[in-house]
C-alpha cells in the first residue's frame, strides 16, 4: 500500500493533516458542535481521556485561540445555491491578524500518557478514576466548576464486542464519576460510547442526571462503525446526589430495555451532525477535489507516541549511548577478574533490538511472505539487488564460474580446443564423446512408445529397472 | 417462536474434560467426543450472551459455566455428558473474568472485572466478597488454589501490571492489600495462568510479549517471585496462555499458537485460525493434545510437541560440501568443494573424485530420486543410479552446460549456449539423441524447470514465461507469458493431465494442452513466496532464512527451519509419511526428518470467515438443504451447504482483491445460476453455478475492474442487482463514490459498462430492483444521506433519462436495510437506518403512459425496537424481521388499512452474532429460514 492510500480511503484523514488537526476525531467535536452549539460561552472544560489531544487542540483553538474554524470549505462538490449566493455575497476576507486570544478560557486536559503541548491546556497526567484527579482540575479553575466535560477515550478493544462494549460503558461510568465531581449545574458532558448489545440502557439512565440526553452521530464517524456520542446538557442531579455514589443510580445490570416501561422507557433520541455539504466518511472521493489546492501528501501531524511494542523498533539515541557504558563497564569488570554482569548487558542489547541475545528468536525475524511481498517497482533501476531477488537454485554457482572463467567465445582457437579434449583425455576412465549428429528414427519410435508405457500417475511415475 | 438450527462463530471458550472437547460458541455449549470429533450435545446456556468459561467439578456432576455477568450452574448425572442439562441461571453485578471450584466442590470462588472476589456456596448463595485495594479494571484474573484459606487471586490490570492478592488479608472494610506487583508488561495483561505443580505464572499482554515467573514462596509476608523469560515472536497483541508441565503455550491476534519451553526458546510454531484471532485454549493430558478456538469459528486439535528427527553429518576428510542431494530411501549424496562425490547411507562414503567438476558443476536428481546426473563446464555429464555410475559422456559440443533437466528417468534435457537445447532418451542402458529445440532468446536463456507430458515439453524460465515445446517442433508451440511475475518460475510438474506451476511470487497455476496449446486454468495465489513444491495438500517454500512445510488447503504454516534460504543447496524427499529436508549451513549437512501425521492440525469444526461476513446469499436447493454463498473482509467467497443443523464448507475461493460487500444471483435455468460478487476496488466477478444434483461447481467466468488513475479514491461496491429486462440482462452496481453503474451481461457473462447515474454525493448502502403490480420496473437507491430514489430502469437502461423519478428522505443517515411488497399501485417499502429507526412507508404509485412517479402517502416509525444500526431488514405479509448491529433480531407484526401502515414489535431474539452485518431469509411453507451474518452466522428457524 502506498502512502497515499489512507488519503485515498478516507476524505477525513486527509482533510485532518491539511487543516492541522492531530487526528482526524477533532471533525467529530467540530460536527457535534455545530448541532449542540456546546461550546458557545465556554470559558472552563475538561477533555478527559485526551491524549493524542484532537479534542484539546479543538478546545484550544475554539475557545482560547478565538479562531474560527470553518469546516465547510468552498468547494464545487458540494456547492448548492444557497452556499454559492451566499460566497458571492461575501467580500473575498482579506487575512486580518490573528484573531485576539481568549486569556479568561482555561481548559485542562486529563491523560495517562503525556501528550504534545497545546496553547491555552493545561496538562494532568492522572488516572480519572481517582477523586484526587478532580480535586486537582478544581484547583486549576480556582474553585469554579466546569462548563464542559468531553471524553473521547476508548478502551483497548479486544475484538470480541460484548467484552468491548461492556469495558467502553464502564469508562463512561469513570468519566462520569469524575465529571460529577467538576461539573457546573447546568454543563454540559459529551462521551463517546459503541452502540450495541444494550446501549439503550446506558444511555437511558443519564436522564436521571442531565435535563436532556442526545445519541449523536458526526458525519465524520463511519457509518460501519459502532462509535457515536451521548450528549448530555442541563446537568441536574438529584437533589442530595453524592458522585461517590454514582453506581446506584447507574445500574445497567438485569435489565432488558424492553421490559421498561411508562416513565422509565424514554427513548434517547438519535441525532446525526453535520448537514448535508459535509463530507461522508464512507464516501469515496478523489483526492483532487474540485475547487480545492491541488493535492499534496501530508504526513501525519502527530504519529502515535510510544505503542507498547515500540521497544521492538529502532533503538533510540539514549539506548545506544547506555548500551556502549554498558559494554564498557562489563569490560572495566573483565579487565578486573570480576567477569561481565550478563544479565544488564543481555537487557541494553534487548533494548537495542540488535540480534538476540537472551530471547531465542527475535521478533525481527517477520514472516517472510512480508519480506519477499515486494511491490512491483522495487529495485527498478537497481539490477544488481534485482538480480539477487530474481533467480534460482544456480545462481550462485553461475555467477562465481562466470567471475572465474570467461565464458568462451565461438571464436575459441582450434590449439585451446585441442587442449582442453587433451586434458580430459588424460583422464583415463572416459570412454567417448556424444554425437548429436541425426536422429535415429527408430529411437524416436521407442520414445514415443515409452509415453503409453505402463501407468503413468504423475511427474514421479518411475520406469527405473529394479 | 425462534428456534436456532446452527451457529458458527467466535469460539470464546475450550476445555478438554474426559477426552470430551466442551466448546462455548456464542450461548451455546458444545460437547465433541475425540479422537472422532462428533458432536454429541449442543445445549443453549445463555441467549445472546458468549460463554467464556467452562469448569467443571472432580467427578465432572456439575459444570459452572459462564459468560459476562451471566453464570449458570449445569448438571450432569453419572457424568453422561449427553444427559447435561442446565440447573440455574443468575446475573451477577459485574463482568465475571474467573471462576473455580474449592472447598472440595463445596464452594465457588468468582473474579470480578473491577477486582473484586466472591465466594458462594454450592447453591450459589453469596457467602463473603472481598476488595482488592487497587480499584482499576482488569482484563483477566486467575485464582490460585483450592480451599478459601489459601487462595491468591493474580489480577492483569488495565495499567500493565499483573497484582497478587489474597482474600484472607482482608482489612476491617473488605480491601484486601496487594502482595506483589509483577511490572514487566507495557499494556494490558489479556491473560494470566498459573501451574500450581511447579508454581509457574505466565501472563500475556498488549505489547505482544508473554512473561514466565517462577513463583518460589507463597507465603504472604514474603512472596518470592523470580522471572524466567520474556519471550516475543508474536506479530500481534497475545490473548491466552496455559502452562503444561514441560512447556508453555500462548496465542494471539495473530493466529499463531507457540510452545515454549521454560527458557524461552521456541518449540513449535503453527498457524491455526486462518489469520484471525485465537480465543481459546484447552489441553489434554492423557490424548496429548492441544485444542484451539478462533474468530474463525473454527476448533483444532493438534499435538503438542511432535518428533523432528534432526541431524547434522560432516564429510570425511574435512571436506567442505557444496552440493546436497536426497536419493529415494533418504540416502544422501553430496560434492564438495573439491569435486568429491560423496554417497550416505549409513555413513559418508567417497565414490568419486572430479577435478573437473570443481569450478562448476550442476547436480540433477530425477523426479523418481533414484538417478543424478553431474554436469560440467566442458559438456560433461556423469550420470549415477544410487552410487553406482552408469554411463559418462561429452556432448558433441564440449561448452558449458547451462541447465540439466531430468524429464522422467529415461528422459533428460540438456541446456547449453545460445539457448540450444537437448533431448535425450536412455533406452537399453545406451544415450540416445531425439532432437535439439531453440529455447527463445532472453537475458538468462536457459530453463529453471521443466516437465513432460507425453509428447509436450513444458519449461519455465528465470522471467517467469512458461514454453510449451513438442517433440518434432524446434520452437514452443505456445507461450504463457510472465505467468509468475518477473520472479521466475521454480517447479513444474504434471498431475492428472494437468501441469502445475510453482512460482517464487507464491503463485500456484494450473494448466491443460487442449489441441497442443498450453492454457491457464485457474491461479491460486499463496501467503507464501517462493514456493518450491506441492505434494498432495504439503506445500513447501521458502521465506527469508526459514524452509517452510505448510497445509495447502488452510495455507498455514505447519513446521519451519532455519536454513538460510533457498540460495543454498538444499533437497528434499517424501515418502507417504514423511518428509526428510536437508541443506548445507556453516559447512555442515543438517537434515530433518518429520512425520506429517504428527504435523498437521485436525479439525473438530472447520472454519468459516475470519472477521466479518459483508453480504451472504442463501438458494434453496430443497426443503432444509441450503447453498450458502458468503464473501467479506477476509476476500475470501465461500461456498456452503447448510443441512441436518450444520454448515459444510464446500469451496473457496480466494480471487477478490479486497473485501467482498456485495453478492447477488440470478436463476438462468433450473440447475444454472449467474453469481456476482463485487466490493473494494470497484471489483466486479462473475461465476456460473451449476447445480446436478448433490454436485455443485462454480467456475470465474469474467474478472472486471478498472484501473483507478493517481488521483482517483478507491472506490468500493457497495450493492448489486441483476435486472432481466427483454431477455438482456443488467447489473447495478452501487458504489461508494455516490455512482451507480449500470452494465449489460452477455451470455457469456462479460460485462459491459452502459450507463452511469449518480444518487448524490454519498456513499451507495442498497439497491433494489422493484418488479411487479401493474408492469412496475423500478431501481431504488439509498445512500448514507438517509434519501430513497426511485429511477425508472428502462430509462437508465436505455440511456433515455439519468434523472431520478421521484426521492424521499426517510432517514438522518444512512439506509442501511430495505424490503418491501407491491400491491397493484401501493408500494409499501421496509426501511431501517444508521438512526436506529424502523420505517415502514406506503407509497403510491401513479402510471401515466410510461410516465411513473410516486407520491408518498403514509408512514409508521420506531426508534427504540432497536438501538443501534439496522443492517437487516425482511417484509412478508403482515409480519416483518430486522436485524441490528444491537444484536436483536425482532419479529414485528404490522398492518395495512384505510391507506394507512401500522406496526408493533412481537418478539425478539438475541444474537450471539457480533456486529451482524444483514439478514437473508427463506421462506419455506409456515417456516421462516434466517441467516443472520456478521462475525459469524447463524441460523435460525422462526414459526409464524
Amino acid at each position: 500500500m502506498g502512502k497515499t492510500s489512507k488519503d485515498k480511503r478516507d476524505i477525513y484523514y486527509r482533510k485532518a493533516k491539511e487543516q492541522g488537526w492531530r487526528a482526524r476525531s477533532a471533525f467529530k467535536l467540530l460536527q457535534i458542535d455545530e448541532k449542540f452549539n456546546i461550546l458557545n460561552n465556554v470559558t472552563r472544560a475538561v477533555d478527559l481521556c485526551a491524549a493524542p489531544g484532537s479534542w484539546s487542540q479543538v478546545l484550544s483553538r475554539k475557545l482560547y485561540l478565538n479562531e474560527e474554524i470553518n469546516i465547510k470549505e468552498p468547494m464545487h462538490l458540494f456547492y448548492t445555491d444557497a452556499i454559492k449566493e451566499a460566497l458571492e455575497e461575501k467580500p473575498p476576507t482579506t487575512p486580518t491578524s490573528p484573531p485576539k486570544k481568549n486569556e479568561s478560557v482555561k481548559i485542562v486536559a486529563v491523560d495517562l500518557q503525556p501528550m504534545s503541548p497545546l496553547p491555552g491546556v493545561i496538562q494532568i497526567q492522572g488516572d480519572i478514576t481517582k477523586y484526587s484527579t478532580a480535586q486537582e482540575i478544581i484547583t486549576h479553575f480556582e474553585g469554579e466548576k466546569s462548563d464542559l466535560v468531553i471524553c473521547d477515550g476508548a478502551p483497548d478493544v479486544t475484538g470480541l464486542h460484548c467484552m468491548d462494549i461492556y469495558i467502553q460503558a464502564q469508562l463512561l461510568l469513570g468519566a462520569l464519576h469524575i465529571t460529577c465531581n467538576v461539573l457546573k449545574t447546568g454543563g454540559t458532558f459529551v462521551a463517546k460510547i459503541f452502540r450495541g448489545k444494550d446501549s439503550d440502557l446506558l444511555t437511558n439512565q443519564l436522564l436521571t442526571l442531565f435535563q436532556e440526553v442526545h445519541v449523536a452521530k458526526p458525519k465524520s464517524s463511519r457509518n460501519s462503525s459502532i462509535e457515536a456520542f451521548v450528549v448530555c446538557q442541563g446537568y441536574n442531579p438529584p437533589q442530595g446526589f453524592d458522585p461517590k455514589l454514582i453506581t446506584p443510580y447507574l445500574d445497567v445490570s438485569n435489565k432488558d430495555f424492553s421490559t421498561l416501561e411508562g416513565i422509565n422507557k424514554v427513548i434517547i433520541p438519535f441525532i446525526v451532525c453535520g448537514d448535508v455539504s459535509a463530507y461522508d466518511s464512507d464516501t469515496t472521493y478523489p483526492l483532487q477535489l474540485e475547487g480545492e489546492a491541488p493535492y499534496v501528501y501530508r504526513a501525519p501531524v502527530q504519529p502515535p507516541i510510544a505503542p507498547p511494542y515500540s521497544f521492538k523498533q529502532d533503538p533510540t539515541k539514549s539506548d545506544i549511548d547506555n548500551f556502549l557504558k554498558k559494554i564498557d563497564e562489563a569490560a572495566k569488570r573483565v579487565g578486573l577478574g570480576l567477569g561481565a554482569d550478563v544479565k544488564d548487558l543481555n537487557e541494553t542489547v534487548r533494548k537495542l533490538s540488535i540480534s538476540d541475545v537472551n530471547l531465542p528468536s527475535s521478533s525481527n525475524n517477520v514472516k517472510g511472505a512480508a519480506q519477499f511481498d515486494l511491490p512491483e517497482d522495487f529495485c527498478k533501476d537497481d539490477t544488481k539487488t534485482k538480480q539477487m531477488f530474481d533467480n534460482g537454485p544456480y545462481f550462485d554457482l553461475i555467477t562465481k564460474v562466470d567471475k572465474v572463467q570467461k565464458p568462451e567465445k565461438d571464436n575459441e582457437t582450434e590449439a585451446s580446443v585441442n587442449l582442453r579434449t587433451m586434458d580430459f583425455k588424460l583422464m583415463p576412465d572416459f570412454e567417448f564423446l556424444y554425437k548429436e549428429d541425426g536422429t535415429d528414427p527408430e529411437m524416436i519410435q521407442t520414445l514415443l512408445q515409452h509415453f503409453s508405457m505402463g501407468n503413468i500417475v504423475n511427474y514421479t511415475t518411475c520406469f527405473c529397472p529394479e | 417462536m425462534f428456534n436456532s438450527l446452527c451457529l458458527q462463530t467466535d469460539v470464546t471458550c475450550i476445555e478438554i474434560i474426559d477426552k470430551h472437547v466442551f466448546a462455548g460458541i456464542g450461548g451455546f455449549l458444545h460437547i465433541y467426543q475425540l479422537p472422532n470429533n462428533n458432536l454429541i450435545k449442543r445445549l443453549k446456556i445463555f441467549e445472546g450472551q458468549k460463554i467464556y468459561g467452562i469448569k467443571p467439578n472432580l467427578n465432572l456432576s456439575k459444570l459452572i459455566i459462564f459468560g459476562g455477568k451471566h453464570i449458570s450452574l449445569t448438571s450432569c448425572p453419572q457424568g453422561n455428558f449427553e444427559e447435561i442439562e442446565k440447573s440455574t441461571h443468575h446475573i451477577l453485578s459485574d463482568w465475571i473474568l474467573a471462576v473455580k471450584w474449592i472447598e472440595n466442590d463445596n464452594k465457588i470462588a468468582t473474579v470480578f472485572m473491577h477486582n473484586k472476589l466472591t465466594i458462594w456456596n454450592k447453591d450459589f448463595l453469596k457467602e463473603i466478597s472481598v476488595k482488592c485495594e487497587e480499584r482499576c479494571i482488569l482484563y483477566s484474573a486467575h485464582i490460585c488454589y483450592d480451599s478459601h484459606k489459601e487462595l491468591l487471586i493474580l489480577s492483569g490490570t488495565v495499567f500493565s501490571e499483573v497484582l497478587l492478592w489474597k482474600p484472607l488479608n482482608s482489612h476491617e472494610n473488605k480491601c484486601s492489600p496487594v502482595l506483589k506487583r509483577l511490572k514487566e508488561h507495557n499494556g494490558v495483561i489479556f491473560s494470566i495462568d498459573y501451574n500450581p505443580d511447579n508454581g509457574l505464572i505466565c501472563a500475556t499482554s498488549d505489547d505482544r510479549s508473554a512473561v514466565l515467573w517462577k513463583m518460589t514462596s507463597t507465603n504472604p509476608q514474603d512472596i518470592q517471585i523470580n522471572k524466567l523469560c520474556q519471550v516475543y515472536e508474536h506479530l500481534a497483541r497475545i490473548f491466552r496462555c496455559l502452562i503444561l508441565k514441560e512447556c508453555f503455550i500462548t496465542v494471539g491476534e495473530d493466529s499463531l499458537i507457540i510452545v515454549w519451553d521454560f527458557n524461552g526458546s521456541l518449540l513449535r510454531k503453527i498457524e491455526t485460525h486462518q489469520g484471525g484471532a485465537v480465543w481459546s485454549l484447552g489441553y489434554n493430558k492423557n490424548l496429548d493434545v492441544i485444542c484451539s478456538g478462533g474468530n474463525d469459528g473454527a476448533i483444532t486439535t493438534f499435538r503438542v510437541n511432535p518428533k523432528v528427527v534432526k541431524d547434522y553429518s560432516s564429510l570425511p576428510n574435512r571436506e567442505i560440501p557444496k552440493i546436497v542431494g536426497l536419493l529415494r530411501a533418504g540416502n544422501m549424496i553430496c560434492l564438495s568443494e573439491k569435486a568429491v562425490l560423496y554417497y550416505h547411507d549409513v555413513i559418508w562414503q567417497e565414490v568419486a573424485r572430479y577435478p573437473d567438476l570443481q569450478k562448476y558443476c550442476i547436480l540433477q536428481i530425477s523426479p523418481c530420486k533414484r538417478l543424478f546426473a553431474l554436469a560440467g563446464f566442458d559438456g560433461q555429464i556423469y550420470i549415477y543410479r544410487e552410487n553406482h555410475l552408469i554411463n559418462k559422456f561429452f556432448l558433441q559440443h564440449k561448452s558449458r552446460i547451462f541447465a540439466f533437466h531430468w524429464l522422467d528417468c529415461n528422459r533428460f534435457l540438456v541446456t547449453q549456449k545460445d539457448g540450444i537445447l537437448i533431448l535425450y532418451f536412455i533406452f537399453n542402458n545406451t544415450i540416445n539423441f531425439i532432437q535439439s529445440f531453440i529455447f527463445p532468446s532472453s537475458k538468462e536463456r536457459w530453463p529453471t524447470c521443466a516437465c513432460a507430458l507425453n509428447d509436450h515439453i513444458i519449461l519455465g524460465d528465470r522471467k517467469g514465461n512458461i514454453y510449451n515445446f513438442k517433440i518434432g517442433h524446434e520452437s514452443p508451440i505456445n507461450t504463457q507469458k510472465k505467468s509468475h511475475s518477473y520472479l521466475g518460475v521454480t517447479y513444474l510438474y504434471f498431475e492428472n493431465n494437468l501441469i502445475i506451476s510453482l512460482g517464487r511470487d507464491g503463485f500456484i497455476k494450473r494448466y491443460k494442452l487442449s489441441n497442443n496449446n498450453l492454457e491457464c486454468i485457474d491461479s491460486n495465489k499463496t501467503k507464501f513466496s517462493w514456493l518450491v513444491g506441492l505434494e498432495n495438500n504439503l506445500l513447501l517454500s521458502f521465506s527469508g532464512d526459514n524452509f517452510v512445510v505448510s497445509d495447502f488447503k488452510f495455507q498455514r504454516i505447519l513446521f519451519e527451519t532455519k536454513c538460510g534460504g533457498g540460495h543454498r543447496s538444499w533437497d528434499y524427499v517424501t515418502n507417504s509419511k514423511s518428509i526428510i529436508f536437508s541443506f548445507i549451513k556453516q559447512k555442515i549437512i543438517h537434515t530433518c526428518q518429520l512425520n506429517m501425521e504428527d504435523f498437521m492440525p485436525k479439525d473438530v469444526i472447520e472454519g468459516f470467515h475470519v472477521r466479518e461476513i459483508n453480504a451472504l446469499k442463501v438458494l434453496k436447493l430443497s426443503e432444509d438443504y441450503h447453498l450458502v454463498i458468503s464473501g467479506g473482509e477476509d476476500t475470501i467467497l465461500r461456498l456452503s451447504i447448510a443441512q441436518f443443523n450444520r454448515i459444510k464448507i464446500l469451496e473457496t475461493f480466494k480471487i477478490h482483491l479486497s473485501s467482498i460487500r456485495a453478492i447477488n444471483y440470478y436463476k438462468l435455468n433450473i440447475n444454472k445460476y449467474l453469481l456476482i460478487t463485487a466490493g473494494g476496488r470497484a471489483q466486479i466477478i462473475c461465476w456460473q453455478i451449476e447445480i446436478q444434483d448433490e454436485k455443485i461447481s462454480c467456475i470465474e467466468k469474467c474478472n472486471f475492474y478498472e484501473s483507478v488513475s493517481q488521483e482517483e479514491g478507491e472506490t468500493r461496491i457497495m450493492h448489486l442487482c441483476i435486472a432481466n429486462i427483454h431477455e438482456q440482462l443488467y447489473l447495478f452496481a452501487g458504489r461508494s463514490d455516490g455512482l451507480i453503474k449500470i452494465f449489460s451481461i452477455s451470455t457469456d457473462m462479460n460485462l459491459k459498462l452502459e450507463n452511469s447515474i449518480s444518487h448524490s454525493n454519498h456513499c451507495i448502502s442498497n439497491l433494489a430492483l422493484i418488479k411487479g403490480g401493474v408492469n412496475i420496473d423500478l431501481l431504488a437507491s439509498m445512500a448514507t444521506d438517509g434519501n430513497l430514489k426511485f429511477w425508472s430502469i428502462s430509462d437508465i437502461c436505455y440511456n433515455q433519462s439519468n434523472e431520478a423519478l421521484n426521492f424521499f428522505k426517510i432517514h438522518q443517515s444512512g439506509i442501511t436495510s430495505f424490503s418491501y411488497i407491491l400491491k397493484d399501485d401501493r408500494l409499501i417499502t421496509l426501511t431501517g437506518g444508521d438512526d436506529n429507526c424502523i420505517s415502514l412507508t406506503l407509497f403510491g404509485i401513479h402510471k401515466q403512459n410510461s410516465f411513473i412517479s410516486l407520491a408518498k402517502i403514509n408512514v409508521d416509525q420506531n426508534f427504540a425496537i432497536h438501538c443501534a444500526q439496522i443492517t437487516g431488514a425482511f417484509l412478508l405479509n403482515g409480519y416483518f424481521i430486522t436485524s441490528s448491529i444491537d444484536q436483536r433480531i425482532v419479529i414485528s407484526k404490522w398492518l395495512y388499512k384505510d391507506n394507512e401502515v401500522k406496526f408493533s414489535m412481537l418478539e425478539k431474539y438475541d444474537t450471539a452474532i457480533a456486529d451482524p452485518q444483514g439478514l437473508e431469509a427463506i421462506l419455506d411453507k409456515r417456516s421462516l429460514y434466517l441467516y443472520i451474518f456478521g462475525n459469524g452466522i447463524e441460523c435460525v428457524k422462526v414459526n409464524i
